[in-house]
């Protein structure tokens, strides 16, 4: 479909791409492009001026450091399956990067998209919630950051403000052995549209109880959603902790009222939810006991 | 500011090796500026949507679907096209022939795009099993033949080329 007409620019900096969203008043950053031309070519949406970052550098880079790695915001899927510090440290966003569409969109699309396009479909906005991300935003006065909860807003919204970016991600490593896990319920064929999503991540401290553990449903609410009772249950326990129906009978299910549309009913959603959370949270302590992440 | 958007473009994309100069409006898409503008249709446009993977071609060593991405992105590519996997003087490539000889197509449509995900494939993973063959090609729907053709095609090109000791060109 023809799009509508619209002005383009390549930027050669991340600060000359800030200076032109807050030049040009309906510009936005064209990454990847998987979301955001469908988008423009649907009327969905309407940006005049794209900002195109694909090709910055800046932007493309992944970091290994001490207590952090740090992704930018225009690494595509395909850079970050194929990182070796990923590897190292971070596995699970390989792994979860893997199951994303196919290799076309995953040499394209973006983490830092992924993130601003915040579908309840999406894969990383639930695991970066669950991994403790925190996310980087560059606008003209500077670089500011929060964490993923406070990132993700709602449906397709984020705390973006006009004339910033998103610059990169930051994710902590966790201290071993640990477990992470992602728990689709995709309604379109392996791993196309995720209808539901939980995610688990635990740590086992030197006394030998579980610690950090982080318990997040995603398309059952507007955020990706904390299951906090859940998280308050299973913190403390030794590492052989085995209740996981006990765990997730502490989340009020009923409080969820959950979207229904073509791909699900709410009802349906709203039950998958604990029985993704048992699985997600049977495998990331799995993994805990098999020093699978050591 | 150096750097001023514009609503088209003076581009060069390199398409199979040769280099063309063009103006293009940057609302294009990639599709139809090898279709229309080069005129090379070998390149096949279906859903429009970045679902049937019929558009799909190299950008840099990188695959693609052309319609999911602006000709003015392009500027300064190396694209491949389906027209360029012949040999230069027009017979069928290993890849191709393959094609052919285990009936891999039917209509064609999905053809040309089918192709280029499995030149892709062999130079990353030059002997795949049948799973990474079909997680491979998972972005590129067949209408027609039921994929066990186009498997069996990827199949017996990796089994050749293991034979001859050489990557798939
Ligand atoms: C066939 C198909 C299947 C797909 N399946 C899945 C799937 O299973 N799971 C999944 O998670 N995704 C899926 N996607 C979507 C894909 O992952 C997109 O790549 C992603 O949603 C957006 O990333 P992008 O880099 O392509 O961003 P774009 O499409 O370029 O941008 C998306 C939005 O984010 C904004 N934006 C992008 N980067 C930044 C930044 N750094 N700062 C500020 N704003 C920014 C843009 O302005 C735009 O509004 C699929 C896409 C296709 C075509
Ligand atoms: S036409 Fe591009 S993916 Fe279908
Ligand atoms: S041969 Fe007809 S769509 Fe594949």
């Amino acid at each position: 479909m023809l799009l509508k007409e619209i002005s383009y620019v390549r930027p050669h900096s991340i600060d000359e791409a800030v200076a032109l969203l807050n030049s040009y008043p309906e510009a936005g950053i064209l990454a990847g492009g998987q979301s955001l031309i469908n988008v423009l070519k649907m009327r969905i949406g309407a940006y005049s001026t794209l900002v195109d970052i694909s090709a910055l550098e800046e932007l493309k880079q992944i970091r290994d450091s001490a207590e952090f790695i740090s992704i930018g915001a225009a690494t595509t899927y395909d850079d970050i399956i194929h990182s070796p510090v990923v590897m190292v440290s971070r596995p699970i966003l390989a792994e979860t990067a893997f199951r994303i569409a196919d290799q076309q969109v995953r040499n394209r699309g973006t983490i830092g998209g992924n993130c601003c396009y915040n579908d309840p479909t999406c894969h990383f906005p639930p695991l970066l919630t669950a991994m403790g991300a925190t996310m980087q935003v560059y606008g003209s006065d500077g670089m500011r950051e929060m964490s993923a909860e406070e990132f993700f807003v709602g449906y397709y919204q984020t705390a973006l403000a006009s004339g910033q970016i998103l610059a990169g991600i930051r994710i902590p490593k966790p201290k071993r052995p640990y477990g992470d896990a992602f728990v689709p319920l995709s309604v379109g064929g392996t791993d196309v549209l995720n209808a539901v999503t939980v995610t688990a991540h635990v740590e086992l401290d030197e006394p030998g109880t579980l610690t950090a553990v982080r318990v997040v449903a995603t398309g059952v609410a507007p955020q990706p959603l904390r299951m906090t009772s859940v998280e308050d249950f299973v913190h403390g326990q030794t590492g052989q902790f085995s209740d996981l129906a006990g765990a997730v009978a502490t989340f009020d299910m009923s409080s969820l009222e959950p979207p229904s549309d073509v791909h699900a009913s709410g009802l349906y959603r709203r039950r998958m939810v604990p029985v993704l959370a048992r699985r997600a949270l049977k495998m990331a302590l799995e993994q805990v006991r098999r020093g699978y992440r050591e | 500011m150096s750097n001023t958007p514009s609503v088209s473009r003076s581009v060069a994309v390199t398409v199979n090796g040769t280099t063309y100069q063009r103006d293009v409006a940057a609302r294009t898409l990639l599709v139809h500026f090898l279709r229309e503008n080069l005129n090379l249709t070998g390149t096949h446009f279906g859903c429009d949507t970045g679902h049937c993977g019929s558009c799909t071609v190299i950008a840099n060593g990188k695959l693609i679907k052309s319609c999911m991405m602006l000709a003015v992105q392009a500027d300064g590519a190396q694209i491949e096209t389906v027209e360029g996997l012949a040999e230069p003087d027009g017979s069928l490539s290993p890849l191709q022939q393959a094609f052919s000889d285990a009936h891999a197509l039917q209509c064609g449509f999905c053809t040309p795009g089918l192709m280029l995900a499995s030149k892709y494939l062999l130079e990353h993973n030059p002997n795949p099993t049948e799973e990474e063959i079909r997680r491979g090609i998972k972005g590129n729907l067949c209408r027609c033949t039921g994929y066990v053709n186009i498997v069996r095609a990827i199949q017996n090109i990796a089994a050749d080329s293991a034979e001859k000791g050489d990557l798939v060109k």
